[in-house]
């Protein structure tokens, strides 16, 4: 077990600590005991290793490298309203560990990777397992480069973060947008149990299984953006209602499917437990996909799909699936592409 | 004693095919423009409304031009309180090849539909609508360049009003006589790639409307302002970089009440993200004296004509956040 969150790390350590206290393992005690705090980032961030417990504004003076540091994480964020940005400079890990973490009680953080002013470079944030996670509300997280890997031309690619680009977890009202998180080893972006998110101006292609993932996420706003090349979806949401997907024009070349709401590919039959309801895909697109372009699985009710173009998707009469009796609820009108049925239009 | 005027008689049901202005759609099912609508086809004051009992209603205009009578009265598409779930499109999305992108160039097609020379475009009442694919909701340069300026609706484009939850995309609100979209008491909306340049007086208006998404959208060349947040708080504005060009301010938040906030009902926790409002006569973004919590990140506001490109009027700036963003500021803490 990797504990990478501060707090929880802390929280670790207390209940070893009663543990070992209980049975006597008085070494253990003393190995959970020396995880000390990171020491606090100065204004001019020089390596990884440090909190921003103060609110203020930091910049990063140079590459931050996780070989800096022995601190699980590159930069933690534990001041609210605190600003960071990265200058465009490289943070990078060691395949483990989170880039920048916004803990959870720092809200309406801005999280910046370069300059507004033209020609301004943006940061890259790779090779960590997670490159940001936001446990916090009303976090701005803009301007990036790479939170993954780069293409590199005329092939290839540098190294990804191991398991994702950016997670936000249990946040509301955060905004990421304005950047790329590509060649992860499973997703770009994920939310777990965040609403009223917005993702927005966002590429997230070529990731190891998805390329924008919701779970448990409500009432989010995703669009402009791009979820093109991912291994096995674009676009997921599973358990997640209300959603909004808007100007997506490209959830094309991925491995499977563009856009599926509802349980998982895996899953036959889906539970009703695993519905995804009410979301609206609008003015966006699922083409070109090995098998479908957009599926609502079985038990997701009352989703609207519609002005999307969907043609060209591996699977005979799959670029637009709904595996709902008579579609159910779900409204499908005004699409380009074959349906699995006659209410898919 | 003069007799009484007539009662105006109601509008009759419409049919699937739509050929005339002057009905209601007032059952769910999909509903079609035949051809070009006219005021002067209806007695009514509206070309279509789409009432309760029409609920998840869609209408496709399929292309056609729905008119008014430029007398500044009536509404070309209404959807009345209560008519929830309604789909209004301006045509079919085969035939939106490359994708409309209202935002970028060139913005207009002629396959999509056009409604104009009403007093409101488009009313939305009811929550939960989609409104997507209108080629114009106002006046058209398309096919008429010349020294006339367009004519658009007497009022707005697009109102909004008390609504929630509903979507209003890819369209061009233009020209319009005052707006080109305006929202009042409405939250969770979201407007998306659209434009709402040269209205005579704002591109996007919002009153007393909170948690609604603008973008990506242009507002460029209107009378006054380019958006206008009015007592409305907690909205985005996202990729938007298009605010140019207006005659007063690209953006300005703004209290309800007046310029000093008498009421103290101010735009605050909105947040203006990688957007810009460069090139306008006085100032790129304000925010007026009593609207707080702010957050302006990102945009670009250079060349603008008044002495500075980015204003705030709070001492301070109180509780608002300027940070990296392109211009001049009026105070330091504007960066």
């Amino acid at each position: 077990m990797r504990l990478t969150n501060r707090f929880e790390l802390k929280r670790w350590a207390r209940t070893t600590a009663s543990a070992a206290l209980g049975a006597g393992l008085m070494g253990l005690l003393a190995t959970a005991a020396v995880e000390a705090d990171p020491p606090d980032c100065p204004i001019a961030i020089t390596a990884c290793g440090c909190v921003i417990s103060q609110t203020g504004t930091y910049t990063a003076a140079n590459d931050l490298s996780a070989s800096q540091t022995s601190e699980p994480n590159c930069i933690e964020i534990a001041a609210a309203h605190s600003i960071l940005n990265l200058k465009g400079v490289k943070v990078l890990g060691n395949n483990a560990g989170i880039g920048i973490l916004i803990d959870r009680k720092a809200t309406s953080v801005i999280v910046e990777g370069g300059d507004e002013a033209d020609g301004s470079p943006q940061a890259v944030v790779s090779q960590w397992n997670i490159g940001i996670e936001d446990d916090a509300d009303g976090a701005i997280i803009e301007a990036f480069n790479a939170i993954g890997g780069l293409a590199l031309l005329p092939s290839g690619h540098t190294p990804g973060n191991v398991t994702g680009g950016v997670l936000l977890k249990a946040v509301e009202n955060s905004i990421i947008g304005d950047f790329v998180a590509s060649y992860n080893g499973k997703f770009g972006v994920k939310l777990v149990k965040s609403s009223m998110v917005h993702i927005a101006n966002a590429t997230t292609q070529k990731n190891g299984d998805v390329g924008i993932r919701l779970d448990a996420s409500n009432s989010n706003r995703i669009g402009p953006a791009t979820t093109a090349g991912n291994a096995n979806l674009g676009n997921w949401l599973l358990t997640s209602s209300h959603n909004l997907i808007h100007d997506l024009p490209g959830a094309t070349g991925n491995g499977n499917t563009g856009i599926l709401i509802g349980c998982g590919l895996k899953t036959k039959n889906c539970p009703g437990n695993e519905r995804s309801d009410r979301n609206r895909v609008i003015n966006s697109g699922a083409p070109g996909n090995a098998k479908a372009g957009i599926v609502i699985r079985k038990h997701s009710e009352s989703n609207l799909v519609t002005v999307n173009h969907n043609d060209g998707n591996g699977g005979k009469q799959m670029d637009m699936v709904d595996e709902n009796n008579k579609c159910d609820s779900n409204v499908w009108y005004n699409n380009t592409g074959q349906g699995n049925q006659a209410c898919i239009q | 004693m003069p007799a009484p005027a007539a009662a105006k008689p109601k509008p009759g049901s419409c049919a699937k095919t739509i050929t005339a202005c002057g009905c209601v759609i007032d059952q769910p099912g999909i509903y079609t423009a035949a051809n070009d609508l006219s005021a002067s086809q209806t007695t009514q004051s509206n070309c279509i409304e789409i009432a309760p009992k029409g609920s998840g209603a869609i209408l496709n205009l399929m292309g056609v031009k729905v008119l008014g009578n430029d007398d500044g009265t009536g509404i070309g598409i209404l959807i009345r309180k209560d008519a929830v779930d309604v789909i209004v499109e301006g045509g079919l999305e085969s035939n939106n090849t490359p994708p409309q992108n209202p935002v970028g160039s060139p913005p207009e097609s002629s396959m999509f539909a056009k409604v104009n020379l009403w007093d409101v475009g488009i009313e939305d009442d009811g929550d939960r609508a989609v409104i997507v694919l209108f080629a114009d909701i106002g006046g058209s340069l398309l096919g008429g360049a010349g020294p006339v300026t367009p004519k658009g609706n007497a009022t707005a484009g697009v109102f909004l009003n008390g609504v929630k939850g509903s979507f209003v995309g890819d369209f061009n609100a233009n020209f319009n006589s005052k707006f080109g979209v305006i929202m009042k008491g409405s939250s969770d909306v979201t407007l998306a790639n659209f434009t709402a340049a040269s209205n005579h007086d704002t591109g996007v208006r919002l009153e007393s409307s909170d948690q609604n998404s603008i973008g990506p959208a242009g507002a460029s060349s209107n009378t006054n302002d380019g958006m206008l947040l009015l007592d409305s708080s907690r909205n985005t504005i996202h990729d938007s970089n298009g605010n140019s060009f207006n005659g007063n301010t690209g953006i300005m938040l703004a209290c309800g009440s007046g310029d000093l906030c008498p009421l103290a009902d101010g735009s605050s926790e909105n947040r203006i993200v990688n957007a810009g409002a460069p090139a306008n006569s006085v100032a790129g973004i304000v925010i007026n004296l009593g609207n707080l919590r702010n957050t302006v990140t990102l945009t670009n506001n250079h060349d603008n004509g008044g002495p500075n490109d980015m204003i705030d009027l709070n001492p301070d700036c109180d509780h608002n956040t300027w940070y990296n963003n392109v211009g001049t500021g009026n105070q330091n803490c504007v960066q």
